[in-house]
């Protein structure tokens, strides 16, 4: 984290842990406490007075983040509770509390087959310090799937959330603040949440609207200041991150990427950014002229009803796999700045289905498929077909 | 004109540069600098990396922030009514500071422009999205103009009726514009029409657009109230330039930054109107003369000035293009309904549109006739995609309209396939 550590012994004695173990257990939302304070130790995940035992202000102070005066109050907070009697009216944990937290945490989708693709081995989900670019075709759900993560990732650790906030940075003009608040809508009343979890949803989402590239290339260099005055940010969203550039400049996002990871690094962030798929170019550097076969993958086609046969989908899957690209069209990243990105995922058409193809990352699964739903991006559940005969 | 932007001297930075260090590099304003390698800066600078960070990082504070400092106005700034931006080169370029919200507060700002129907209406959502791009796409007389002049009456109607309480700025490329058209369809759909609030301005060259836009619009935007701004057509603009392909894309991108900018300083519904490739106008094309280059392979056994029958509505993408055959999947599929149009402008331009609708002349469909007027030909209405028109791909629907003296009429309970 950005933060240097102090050293307690300037300030007085530490508290030891000499005192007896605490006879009652308070849930730290319940205890007098700023919201700042009571903020930073559930994200650190302590979530009940008997999770600081035995912890010492600098043990605090490295593990949460707090300054050191009030890490000690902290603890003087817990001594007073261990010692008191336990109190009937203590607040029972909010669904949305963080929960006992994982040693490598990682951000859901809500999709599994998203999760793995977009995974690590043995490790679904998307990772803090990682970088990911997510390449669609205009319609097939990129801006959806990062309001998805927008809201999950303030869900706490144990419903496959961070527990963080977001920011996210939109250049195209696609982010719909009601689609937004309906994809929310949809997950805090998966998890049964109470009715104002969805109000603050919102307003862990930090919106910025941007057009040109020097907008861009000024704001990132700003988001250090930017993450360092509003602790508790860890999904960055930059949708998309090529849009400003096109037009001649897509050399510049090579070192925007450069800077994002650092970021991501520096403040175990989730960066995600998103681009479009162009038309390949032939040696002289020609464009195709448009193809109409590239207007048809970029659109769906085939009938609702209609399920892709299994022949036909093993098919087309195992082009794809040796091309990793799609007939026609290529990431607008391609030459210029694929290296730099730690996954890369794919999403376009194939027939009447949506599908995620992973271009680079931890091979774990190649493919993904899935639906949009009212409700968000939702699993795609297909019945198993036999081949025609 | 060099005193473009933001100057340096606008800034207050540490460590001070000395300014003919930056005019020897041709670096005049912070976006200048901000947009240069930064390898090249870091040595025609003589700055170490430390210095050269902390220099790019107060300029870029400043940029972020630039609403609270206006900018100087430059010895030569054109006499511009954009008070918050004078001495910036163009409209595109002028700052007005960039600062977050947090999105419970956005979705004050996002609305919809309906079409004035009610069919149409509930399948749109609610209409048109406002900030927001919309593309309408079709073949000609697929009824692109009328839904323009459509929303041209509706802009005028009240928030509560789903309008934009605003004027139109309709910037016409290729035909006259229709009045008389829009008086009738006024007559019959708003009470309260002015004709005053609708601006009409002829441009014949793409780069006269972004001109245009850059700035002619904004100052008219405040003194007219203008809610709503269409381009009717964009594609012939392109189609027409004489530049190269690279430039004409490039001229694109500019006048598309320019419109979502446009749309979210001033809350605009920006429409924007597309033809579809020639390859789809083959139902209408008669001659063997007239089909595009790629048709004309030596396998189309056809004499010249034949009759192309519809059965044989072969497309490009259905042909081999190694064997130059078509295939006896393009045969049968000819039978089937007719192939999706495809929109002429480029790929690279469907990443900047918010919206795209696409219209057509249903020839699946029998017309309508309507009591002794004529009969009605069947059109249908389907979003391709869109930001704010969820789920329109998978329910995979189009809606069916009919275009009568009201303008255009949505047909209740028919829910078609949305087919390509």
């Amino acid at each position: 984290m950005g933060f240097a550590l102090q050293q307690t012994a300037a300030l007085g004695p530490t508290i030891t842990s000499t005192h007896p173990p605490a006879m009652s257990n308070r849930p730290i939302s319940s205890l007098a406490l700023d919201k700042a304070a009571k903020r930073k130790l559930l994200a650190a995940g302590f979530n009940w007075t008997k999770d600081l035992t035995g912890l010492s202000a600098a043990d605090l102070v490295a593990e949460t983040g707090l300054a050191p005066i009030d890490a000690e109050l902290v603890l003087r907070v817990r001594d007073a509770v261990g010692n008191a009697p336990p109190s009937a009216a203590a607040e029972p944990p909010s669904v949305l509390d963080q929960g006992p937290r994982n040693a490598d945490p990682t951000l859901t989708t809500g999709v599994a087959e998203l999760d793995v693709l977009l995974g690590r081995p043995n490790r679904p989900g998307l990772s803090m310090g990682a970088l990911y670019e997510l390449t669609g075709v205009p319609g097939i759900g990129t801006t959806q799937l990062c309001m998805q993560l927008c809201a999950r990732i303030q869900l706490p650790q144990r419903l496959g959330g961070l527990y963080g906030r977001v920011i996210v940075v939109d250049t195209t003009g696609g982010y719909q603040a009601s689609r937004q608040s309906e994809i929310a809508a949809a997950i805090a009343n998966s998890v049964e949440a109470p009715a104002d979890a969805v109000a603050s949803m919102l307003q862990g989402i930090a919106y910025y609207r941007v057009f040109s590239p020097v907008e861009v290339v000024a704001l990132v260099n700003v988001l250090p200041d930017i993450l360092r005055t509003n602790d508790g940010v860890r999904l960055l969203v930059f949708d998309s991150i090529s849009f400003p550039f096109t037009g001649g400049k897509l050399g510049l996002v090579q070192s925007i990427l450069s800077a994002l990871r650092e970021l991501a690094e520096q403040f175990q962030l989730i960066v995600v950014v998103t681009s479009t798929f162009v038309l390949k170019r032939d040696v002289l550097g020609q464009a195709h002229r448009m193809d109409p076969a590239a207007a048809l993958i970029t659109a769906r086609t085939g009938n609702p009803g209609e399920a892709t046969s299994k022949l036909q989908q093993i098919k087309s899957m195992s082009l794809l796999a040796k091309e990793q690209e799609l007939p026609d069209l290529t990431p607008v990243g391609t030459n210029w700045w694929s290296n730099l990105v730690d996954v890369h995922a794919m999403l376009f058409w194939d027939h009447a289905t949506r599908v995620a193809f992973l271009r680079k990352g931890p091979l774990t699964q190649s493919f993904a498929r899935f639906r949009i739903t009212d409700q968000g991006i939702v699993a795609d559940v297909q019945p198993e077909q036999d081949p025609p005969v | 004109m060099w005193h473009s932007g933001h100057t340096i001297m606008d800034t207050d930075h540490h460590p001070p540069i000395s300014t003919p260090l930056l005019r020897v590099a041709n670096l005049d304003t912070v976006e200048d600098v901000l947009m240069s390698p930064s390898s090249e800066l870091g040595t025609s600078l003589s700055l170490s990396h430390h210095d050269l960070a902390h220099f790019l990082r107060d300029l870029s504070r400043f940029l972020i922030s630039a609403k609270s400092r206006p900018v100087k106005p430059a010895a030569d700034a054109p006499d511009s009514a954009i008070s918050a931006n004078r001495g910036a080169e163009t409209f595109t370029d002028a700052f007005v500071g960039v600062s977050a919200i947090p999105v419970s507060e956005l979705a004050q700002r996002q609305t919809r422009l309906a079409t004035g129907d009610a069919t149409l209406d509930a399948f749109l959502d609610g209409g048109l999205l406002c900030p927001g791009v919309t593309e309408i796409a079709g073949a000609s007389g697929a009824g692109k103009t009328q839904l323009c002049l459509q929303l041209v009456c509706q802009a005028q109607r009240d928030a509560s009726e789903g309008g934009l309480n605003g004027g139109t700025m309709y910037i016409s490329t290729e035909s006259r514009f229709p009045v008389e058209r829009l008086t009738e369809l006024a007559r019959t759909r708003t009470h309260h029409f002015s004709t005053d609030a609708v601006l009409i301005e002829s441009v014949l060259e793409l780069e006269l657009l972004q001109h245009l836009l850059s700035f002619q619009i904004p100052p008219l935007i405040a003194t007219h109230h203008i809610r709503l701004l269409v381009v009717d057509s964009l594609t012939a603009l392109f189609r027409g330039s004489s530049d190269s392909y690279d430039a004409k894309l490039q001229s694109l991108h500019a006048i598309a930054r320019t419109l979502h900018k446009l749309a979210t300083t001033y809350q605009l519904a920006v429409v924007v109107v597309n033809q579809v490739s020639a390859a789809t106008d083959l139902a209408t094309k008669s001659s063997l003369a007239d089909l595009p280059v790629a048709l004309q392979g030596p396998h189309l056994l056809l004499a010249p000035g034949a009759t192309l029958p519809p059965a044989i509505l072969v497309l490009s993408h259905l042909y081999d293009q190694g064997t130059r055959r078509v295939t006896t999947r393009a045969v049968q599929s000819a039978a089937a309904p007719p192939a999706r149009d495809v929109p002429a402008l480029p790929m690279e331009w469907t990443a900047a549109v918010t919206t795209r609708i696409v219209l057509s002349r249903d020839s699946a469909i029998a017309p309508v006739a309507e009591g002794g007027a004529g009969r009605l030909v069947p059109r249908r209405l389907a979003v391709w995609f869109s930001a704010g028109h969820r789920n329109m791909a998978d329910r995979g629907r189009a809606c069916l309209f009919h275009i009568t003296r009201e303008g255009l009429v949505g047909r209740v309970g028919e829910d078609v396939d949305g087919h390509e």
